[in-house]
């Protein structure tokens, strides 16, 4: 069990959902409290599978999908309106509706979409214009790819007819592009379907094809290639050894890096970034080149550590390694040649470890002037260690204290506005942390001095099991790298990223034996990822309505 | 789970049509009085945060907070003007400053997300609801909603809801609802709104014919639509009901896919965002494409109201009194005065557009620090002579709710309140010739045990010194 409560900073009740309060957020979200199997051959008792039966497709997810369905055509921009993403993921199905903006720009997309898409009729029939089963030779097979599944019969002769049924004044090529209109707003393509078929033991379980756009929007955000569709249409995708082969294929593929640099984008709150205003005054050279440049390279570093370094997630919170251009580079003091291409280094251990060192990270949880010690301990407890944190009360004084040079750390003036009580309560465990970053500036640069005066980065680590005192960030990476509690959040994360819903009570022995097995893989992420997709839940659907 | 039914839930999403949204909202008398033909527009500007009034309140010498006053502001020179409000000015007789509101939907209401309960309540006036992300959303369809369900001939587009759906706070949460937890998707490309009013412009001709064109376009529409409900019934509970939702909405679609008809298309209007959308939203109801429209601000950047590198959010928005917020209203003034411009500027009748606009700037909350009390809000244009402007009315926080105890607002909301807002509404409501006494919530308990009234019309609206 990952989530709990900081000590000293009373929430009230835990909610999954995080909105603290019980007037309206659907119950089975709920924490019942129970403790966590321990031992490692201990069996979930069977609970159900309490899980959404569709789930439309995120923006990227839609976006990788057009692209992917119709390359190597380019297609043209199109705009969508922005999804909630509660849980701090995007691709949450509970979330992911439509409303009357959306349905309308879905429509435009496809008018534009398809457009584009039979201005290159050669590319993207599979057959001659003039032969007399194009039409439904079209249909079936980019049917079979738009919709991820083979078209039913029915499914084949409804668009056949509408083809044939068009107006007479609409040539071929119009009504191909109206079919691939039709096809991009119907739902089997915006939605995937987890609807599952009966097994042998009654028991519904997702389809092949169902399992295989859950494994590539796992692991791409995108639809099936041809050889997942292959393995589909051989049934051979529940078999866990099987989806546990073609995954690891998957992980090496040019799509992979999408996905989990997705999940650590989100997770990291990257997106953040460019909306954090930097005080011109007190960093003359920071720009949004900079802004840029340091936000690749952390999204560099992720995929460097997944995918060509250790791939774990303790390599994630430590490893020094660096990928930059110059812009970044004079952040971290490093000197690389300024050619506007990405160079590898290994920054000074010393000053940086990983994520959490790393100037996107520290100048996303900063404010334009100073950092911001709230912030940053913050990410720490509820995204790191999964507790929960209540909201500041509803009269505190959300200002940062004004910057007094020579006179006081910014340290000292934290610690002073927040000595009241009712403050003092959750500021302990937020300062605990977010103090040891005191050695960052705003922008992420280090500091020896902080308005002059030597800098206090020591910490302490409270409410997790790796408690006790600390001496700056490197060191609370090293700490954090090797808890149990952060293994455990991090997997609570990843279910919810990869099967897009908050767990429930049922799920808690599920995400412990993952988290187990993630443990006994020292942290790798591949394997987390393999694990998930070769689980037995991973095929589960929910059985519908008693 | 929900327990909502079903049927309930579709007509809290604001399927099945206007009638079963709002059955007692039934026109009594047309648009415009006196033998005049111009409909009747409102318009709704919602900015971040709420003023502090000692930069805002244009308060008569002697005036005390404690009791109502009213003061024509037709003759006050500019230079006692508020700081806030000065760059209004030019339009004063146009203006129905409106001063000690209050939220009534947030009375006895828990202490969270400020800002998000405001907004969800702000044009609701209903209980906010918890969306899945844990945060407050609209509990009902919004004013600005049941206004088009009413005000929209076919043909029209309903409403339109437009202005930044990201900015420096990050994505912004809404402020227009078809429904419970059914926030309205905002049009944030002013282009693509450019091009909604004036689909044939910079087209091919030919582009509206064939594949591309209205009626083959409705075609794909009304064959996708099925699907979507055959679909909905291969599922059950909330995945149901969200696939219902889509297939309604995709039927909707079908029916406005028609040009709307704005006549030659002029060139796209220049600016930054706001301003485009301004001027766009000023088309659109001048040709009477739409007669509703809510446009949403994003948070400004620290240069954009003279504090560089600033975030108005955590430097100043929490610090009674900050001088720094009064800068960022006054630019918000200026803005709104400059949308006046703009509808002033559109010949219409005898008049302007102004004249049969109704345009309320509404801040999202009553003060820097969240109060739900002290709404200050600008009303411009007077709806063909509804509302007495030219006037500075000011309700002090006892007034209207003697049942209010102290213990109902949550200590930080305020307490006692001036009337709440939903009268206001009511009131715009009536204006429009709308018969409605409530929108959405018509009481809410007091603790006491003693209902409080959000409904009825709002006084002092119509009569000078009433």
């Amino acid at each position: 069990m990952g989530a709990g409560t900081v000590s000293g900073c009373y929430r009230g009740t835990h909610d999954l959902a995080g909105s603290g309060d019980d007037s309206g957020t659907d119950a089975g979200s709920e924490d019942e409290g129970e403790s966590p199997t321990d031992g490692d051959d201990a069996q979930c008792v069977e609970g159900p599978w309490l899980a959404p039966q569709t789930r439309r497709l995120s923006h990227d997810e839609y976006r990788n999908t057009l692209v992917d369905l119709f390359a190597p055509i380019e297609l043209p921009a199109l705009t969508l309106v922005e999804d909630a993403a509660p849980l701090g993921f995007d691709n949450t199905a509970s979330a992911l509706r439509v409303n009357a903006l959306l349905v309308e720009q879905y429509e435009t997309a496809a008018t534009n979409v398809a457009e584009a898409a039979v201005a290159s009729l050669d590319v993207l029939l599979p057959c001659e214009a003039d032969d007399r089963s194009c039409p439904q030779q079209f249909i079936r097979e980019f049917g079979a790819r738009a919709f991820r599944r083979p078209l039913s019969e029915d499914d084949e002769a409804l668009y056949l007819e509408f083809f044939e049924s068009r107006d007479p004044d609409i040539d071929f090529a119009g009504r191909v592009q109206l079919v691939v209109a039709a096809m991009l707003q119907s739902p089997y393509f915006l939605y995937r379907a987890e609807l599952g078929q009966a097994g042998p033991d009654g028991e519904l379980r997702a389809t092949d094809y169902e399992v295989a756009s859950r494994m590539s929007y796992l692991l791409w955000q995108s639809m099936p290639d041809d050889a997942l569709f292959a393995a589909a249409a051989a049934g051979e995708l529940s078999d866990p050894d099987r989806r546990r082969e073609i995954a690891v294929e998957m992980l090496a593929a040019a799509r992979a890096p999408a996905a989990v640099g997705s999940f650590h984008r989100q997770w990291l709150e990257l997106d953040a970034l460019e909306l954090k205003p930097k005080d011109p005054t007190t960093f003359p050279d920071f720009d949004e080149d900079v802004r840029a440049s340091m936000g690749l390279e952390l999204r560099s570093f992720i995929d460097y550590v997944v995918f060509d370094g250790e791939g774990t997630l303790a390599a994630l919170l430590t490893d020094p390694h660096a990928t930059l251009d110059a812009r970044t580079a004079s952040i971290y003091g490093v000197t690389v040649p300024d050619d506007g291409m990405m160079h590898a280094v290994d920054l000074d251990p010393g000053q940086r470890a990983g994520v959490l060192t790393r100037a996107a990270f520290l100048a996303t949880h900063a404010y334009p002037r100073s950092s911001s010690p709230p912030r940053r301990g913050k990410f720490v407890i509820e995204r790191l260690l999964c507790s929960e944190l209540p909201p500041p009360p509803g009269d505190a004084d959300l200002t940062p204290p004004e910057p007094a040079p020579g006179t006081k750390t910014n340290r000292e003036l934290f610690e002073e506005k927040t000595a009241e009580p009712h403050c003092s309560g959750c500021h302990q465990a937020l300062h605990g942390i977010g103090f040891g970053f005191e050695h960052y500036d705003a922008i992420g640069q280090y500091q020896v001095l902080d308005s002059g005066l030597p800098v206090d980065a020591s910490g302490q680590l409270l409410g997790s099991d790796v408690d006790g005192p600390f001496e700056g960030a490197v060191e609370l990476s090293q700490r954090l790298a090797t808890s149990e509690d952060v293994e455990a959040c991090m997997t609570r994360q990843w279910f919810r990223f990869a099967y897009g819903r908050a767990e429930t009570s049922e799920d808690e022995c599920r995400i412990e034996q993952l988290h187990r097995r993630l443990d006994e893989a020292d942290g790798s992420i591949q394997t987390l990822l393999l694990d998930i997709i070769a689980s037995d839940d991973f095929t589960r659907v929910s059985q519908g309505d008693p | 789970m929900s327990v909502c039914s079903r049927r309930t839930l579709l007509r809290a999403l604001g399927i099945g049509g206007a009638s079963l949204v709002l059955p007692s909202a039934v026109r009594t008398r047309p648009a415009s009085a006196g033998g005049a033909t111009s409909p009747q527009r409102v318009i709704f500007f919602v900015t971040q945060h709420g003023p502090y009034d000692t930069s805002w309140r244009m308060a008569p010498n002697g005036a005390s907070d404690d009791v109502a006053w009213e003061r024509d502001i037709t003759d006050v020179p500019q230079a006692d003007w508020s700081p806030i409000l000065a760059p209004l000015h030019r339009h004063r007789n146009r203006l129905l400053m409106l001063d000690g509101l209050s939220n009534g939907a947030l009375l006895n209401s828990p202490l969270t997300q400020y800002h998000q309960s405001g907004r969800a309540t702000l044009l609701t006036n209903s209980h906010f609801v918890w969306d899945d992300g844990g945060d407050a959303t609209g509990g009902a369809r919004s004013f600005d909603q049941i206004l088009a369900d009413s005000l929209a001939t076919p043909g029209q587009q309903p409403f339109i809801y437009c202005g930044a759906s990201q900015g420096p706070e990050g994505q912004i949460r809404p402020i227009s609802f078809a429904g419970e937890g059914s926030p309205a998707g905002i049009e944030s490309d002013p282009v693509a709104l450019f091009e909604k009013l004036y689909p044939q412009r910079g087209m091919d001709p030919s582009a509206q014919l064939g594949a591309r064109s209205i009626a083959q376009r409705q075609s794909v529409l009304d064959f996708v639509a099925p699907q979507l409900d055959a679909f909905a019934s291969t599922l059950s509970g909330e995945d149901r009901l969200k696939l219902e939702q889509h297939g309604q909405l995709v039927r909707d679609l079908e029916q406005q896919l028609v040009p709307l008809e704005c006549g030659e298309a002029p060139a796209m209007p220049r600016g930054d965002d706001l301003e485009q959308f301004f001027q766009l939203v000023a088309l659109a109801v001048s040709c009477d494409a739409t007669r509703v429209a809510t446009i949403q601000t994003r948070q400004m950047t620290g240069d954009e109201f003279g504090h560089p590198g600033s975030d108005v959010h955590q430097d100043f928005a929490h610090i009674p009194h900050s001088p720094e917020m009064a800068d960022y209203f006054a630019v918000r003034a200026e803005q709104f005065a400059s949308f006046l411009d703009v509808l002033e500027a559109i010949p219409e009748g005898n008049g302007t557009l102004l004249d049969n606009t109704l345009v309320a700037w509404i801040p999202e909350l009553g003060s820097g620090n969240h109060d739900a009390h002290g709404f200050e809000i600008v009303l411009a244009g007077n709806l063909d002579g509804a509302f007495d402007t030219g006037r500075y009315v000011y309700w002090p926080r006892d007034q209207a709710n003697p049942s209010i105890t102290p213990s109902d607002y949550n200590q930080n909301w305020g307490n006692p309140v001036g009337p709440p807002h939903g009268r206001l509404l009511v009131s715009i409501a009536q204006a429009l010739g709308l018969e409605l006494d409530q929108v959405n919530l018509g009481t809410v308990s007091g603790s006491n045990g003693i209902d409080v009234n959000l409904g009825g019309a709002l006084d002092r609206l119509t009569a000078r010194g009433g």
